[in-house]
């Protein structure tokens, strides 16, 4: 049995946190029998479009690294989207009275896969790392808000520079891998190649752009997790591809977005477990140039056809008509998006044209090239803006890092994005002034009030307010806009249990296991 | 004479590899936009963008980077992945056998089916022969090969089960399941080879076959075989094997379609991952060794010429 031990301050917060995690499900192929306990054996393929540049814990823990570099480290506390609970990990507890003063109990006798022990010293010595300005690390954002200081071999004392009582969100994530120091000064910078951690597997082989195998290790602490004895990750980019694979039995657990395939596999007899991501297939607005102004803002909102998008392009699917779904416990009237309004639309930038004396708007429309999907709706959205006069929209497909380059920089108008991640905390990230993703320019004295409140506060009830409130004043100063909510969707033949989404994109191998 | 040639090729290989080597540097250099974006993270503060332009050699002159580069370059330093930190030559030495593989097998394969159909279509113009192969021609021309691979994965791996939908298995693990992984990338890559190595060749063959020396062959008594094969192949291969030469430096450095459709770990896979992630110094190393590649395989062809042809040596 797992088990969840809570700090008595912390744990009210899961409840609140549970928050998108409730629509969490998972369709079981009707001609199943029961599976049974669970078995040892096997090899488990997970697939997936994309694959980690690197299994470093530095910087790894955000994004598709986060896959591998869960099996092979473990994570020091899991989120589970299900119960939206922070559970144990490599750590037993990580517990606070005040949200600023934090203790860290490792479990005992945990050694990494090279002998070294697993302790207070170790994530020291990671956590420490992860400040290295020549590593990198997008982790670095969340390391620089705490110090610590090691009080013996299985406790980490943690101070927070702020009140954070979300600060154990951190360490399912950003924080939450710790490799061997042994390893990590023996290899340099070949350790994101050859890494040596405490989690269920450890890396075997990796041939780049295809896959990855992994093998159980066998001194890992939750025996007889993980069941299966072999992790194969393999890369297949395009998603019919990976379906083709998924029937034709070679892959065993196929993650995707896009939710068509869903349904197909539940035709098949297989199974898929969804989970919803935060936000969704949507875009940002920059809060700069014409866009400072709410006004302009208002019309984009009034403009979009959700409908028309969502009939066009991904037909059959539910369409967002507010920033959160009616099942979620954030759902609230104030978070559904504005009526459209071409001729309303028309009114507020002609007055803008007037009051500034500005000319033709042109705004440009930020994506990943080579997406026939994004390509498509680019062009509707280009087609419905454009409805007014004096609005011109600009398509600029970029390629995957050119993207991320111009995300990060903020050097667009609108680009194409969800806000990463399943936990609410993360429009912290991308909302708060100064926050670390926050690259649109974005500045709110409300939604600052209100994001750092789900910091301060260990009422569940105030939190949930509180997010109520940000989200409210997110949809109606029109700093982000979606037409469908975010989903992963993992699908597994009927005979392989204990899949579950967590992460984004990612599950707990050490969970599943095959029924022979 | 043969050394003259050889020393003739070597030299002219010597500029084109300087050629190749200015231009790959400059053409990474003259790239707009911010080439540390793609590394640093959110937030990133000055000290991550000083420590990552130390890292990757990019906080020095033109000319000093220049020198820097190909001084390691030419002891096979390349330098390492702007993202995955791996050294650039380990990774292209690690796909290159992949990708040489597919293109040699389907090289060999397209030879293997255009020959003989070359060959007996120039025989007997607007014979059966030829004008099935004209119309299969047309019908795999037609289909561009990312097509052609979803089709006949569909037929054979997920309908019939026959072979694999994806992947790659080395062949230490077993000569039958390495075969297995080749097959439908092999055939999808040599269909349009052989379409252009049919046409090509029967055109020749056509052209040949006219020639004084083979009408004096065949009122020699010679047989239809020896003749086509022997004297009327040889002059015919021609331009077949100069085409053949280019085709292999194209696959090495273009099989991007068909090895990231089938998942394979070769170089097409490499420089789609470099190019997306602006990976800038591993694009570089591909960049490079392709050309050199390149340079080599139409070198050596060059060479083979007077094999054929006698008088090529003597010109």
């Amino acid at each position: 049995m797992r088990i969840r031990p809570r700090s008595t301050a912390v744990a009210c917060i899961g409840a609140v946190v549970a928050l998108l995690g409730s629509a969490c499900g998972s369709g079981e192929a009707s001609s199943l029998s029961p599976a049974g306990d669970p078995v040892r054996g096997g090899t488990l393929v997970y697939s997936y479009n994309t694959e980690a540049q690197s299994v470093d814990p530095a910087t790894c823990a955000i994004g598709i690294g986060v896959g591998p570099c869960q099996a092979v480290y473990g994570a020091l506390l899991d989120y589970d989207l299900e119960t939206g609970e922070i559970e144990p990990g490599m750590a037993e507890s990580f517990t606070t009275e005040d949200g600023k003063a934090w203790t860290l109990k490792l479990r005992p006798g945990l050694t990494f896969s090279d002998g070294t022990p697993f302790d207070a010293a170790a994530v020291a010595f990671n956590w420490g790392r992860i400040l290295d300005p020549a590593l990198l690390s997008p982790s670095a954002s969340v390391a620089k808000t705490i110090d610590w200081e090691v009080v013996d071999p299985t406790t980490l004392s943690v101070t927070s520079k702020e009140v954070n009582y979300q600060l154990d969100f951190g360490l399912t994530e950003a924080l939450a891998y710790i490799a061997s120091p042994t390893a990590i000064e023996a290899l340099g910078a070949d350790f994101g190649n050859n890494p040596v951690g405490a989690g269920p597997f450890t890396l075997t082989s990796w041939a780049r752009g295809t896959e990855m195998i992994l093998d159980r290790n066998p001194t890992y602490w939750d025996q007889p997790r993980p069941y299966v004895d072999r992790l194969v990750l393999k890369t297949i980019p395009a998603d019919d591809q990976r379906f083709n694979a998924l029937q034709a039995g070679e892959v065993d657990v196929m993650a995707v977005t896009v939710q068509k395939y869903a349904a197909r596999a539940e035709g098949a007899g297989m199974k898929v477990t969804s989970a919803p991501l935060l936000g969704g297939t949507g875009f940002r607005l920059s809060h700069r140039g014409p866009l400072a102004d709410p006004d302009v803002r208002t019309a984009i909102a009034k403009l979009i056809d959700n409908e028309q998008i969502m009939n066009a392009v991904y037909p059959g699917e539910p369409v967002a008509s507010g920033f959160t779904p009616e099942d979620s416990p954030l759902y609230d009237p104030g978070s559904a998006w504005p009526e459209r309004d071409v001729q309303g639309a028309q009114k507020l930038l002609d007055d803008y044209r007037s009051r500034t004396g500005s000319g033709d708007i042109e705004l440009t429309y930020v994506l990943t090239a080579g997406s026939p999907v994004l390509s498509q709706t680019a062009e509707l959205i280009q087609s419905q803006l454009q409805q007014v006069d004096g609005l011109r929209v600009r398509i600029v497909p970029l390629e995957g890092a050119a993207f991320a380059a111009a995300m990060t920089s903020g050097d667009y108008d609108l680009i194409v994005s969800g806000l990463g991640g399943t936990h609410p905390d993360n429009l912290y990230k991308v909302f708060r002034t100064g926050g670390s993703s926050n690259n649109s320019g974005y500045s709110n004295p409300t939604v600052d009030e209100a994001l750092d409140l789900t910091h301060t506060s260990n009422d569940p009830a105030v939190v949930e307010s509180a997010y109520k409130t940000a989200i409210n004043e997110l949809v109606a100063t029109n700093a982000y806009r979606f037409w469908r909510h975010a989903r992963t969707d993992l699908i597994s033949p009927a005979n392989v249990h204990g899949v579950e989404v967590a992460y984004q994109y990612w599950f707990r191998p050490e969970l599943v296991w095959i029924q022979q | 004479m043969m050394y003259r040639a050889v020393a003739r090729h070597a030299a002219k290989l010597v500029s084109v590899l300087a050629l190749v080597s200015v231009t790959t540097f400059l053409l990474l250099e003259t790239i707009p936009g911010d080439r540390l974006a793609s590394v640093l993270p959110e937030g990133a503060t000055p000290e991550m963008r000083a420590a990552a332009e130390e890292r990757f050699g990019l906080n020095g002159s033109l000319p000093e980077r220049f020198f820097s580069w190909l001084g390691s370059a030419l002891q096979g330093d390349l330098g390492r992945s702007m993202q995955s930190q791996v050294p650039v030559t380990d990774s292209i030495l690690e796909r290159l056998p992949v990708t040489l593989e597919l293109a040699t097998l389907s090289i060999l394969l397209a030879l293997l089916i255009a020959i003989p159909v070359g060959v007996y279509s120039g025989y007997r113009p607007g014979g059966l022969v030829d004008r099935i192969a004209t119309f299969l021609c047309s019908i795999t021309l037609s289909i561009p090969s990312f097509l052609l691979g979803v089709l006949l994965v569909f037929v054979f791996a997920v309908t019939l089960s026959a072979l694999p939908v994806t992947g790659w298995t080395p062949l230490s693990e077993g000569l039958v399941p390495h075969i297995r992984s080749l097959v439908l990338p092999v055939v999808t890559l040599a269909a349009v080879e052989t379409v252009g190595f049919i046409r090509l060749l029967r055109n020749d063959m056509v052209a040949t076959l006219q020639q004084d020396f083979v009408l004096s062959a065949r009122a020699r008594g010679l047989s239809t075989p020896r003749i086509l094969l022997v004297h009327a192949l040889r002059p015919s291969a021609f331009s077949l094997l100069t085409v053949m030469g280019v085709s292999l430096g194209r696959l090495i450095g273009g099989t991007v379609i068909v090895e990231t459709l089938f998942s394979l770990p070769g170089l097409g896979t490499l420089v789609i991952t470099a190019i997306t992630g602006r990976d800038f110094l591993l694009v570089q190393g591909i960049v490079l060794v392709v050309a050199v590649a390149y340079v080599l395989l139409n070198a050596l062809v060059d060479l083979t010429y007077p094999l054929l042809d006698p008088r090529v040596r003597t010109s």
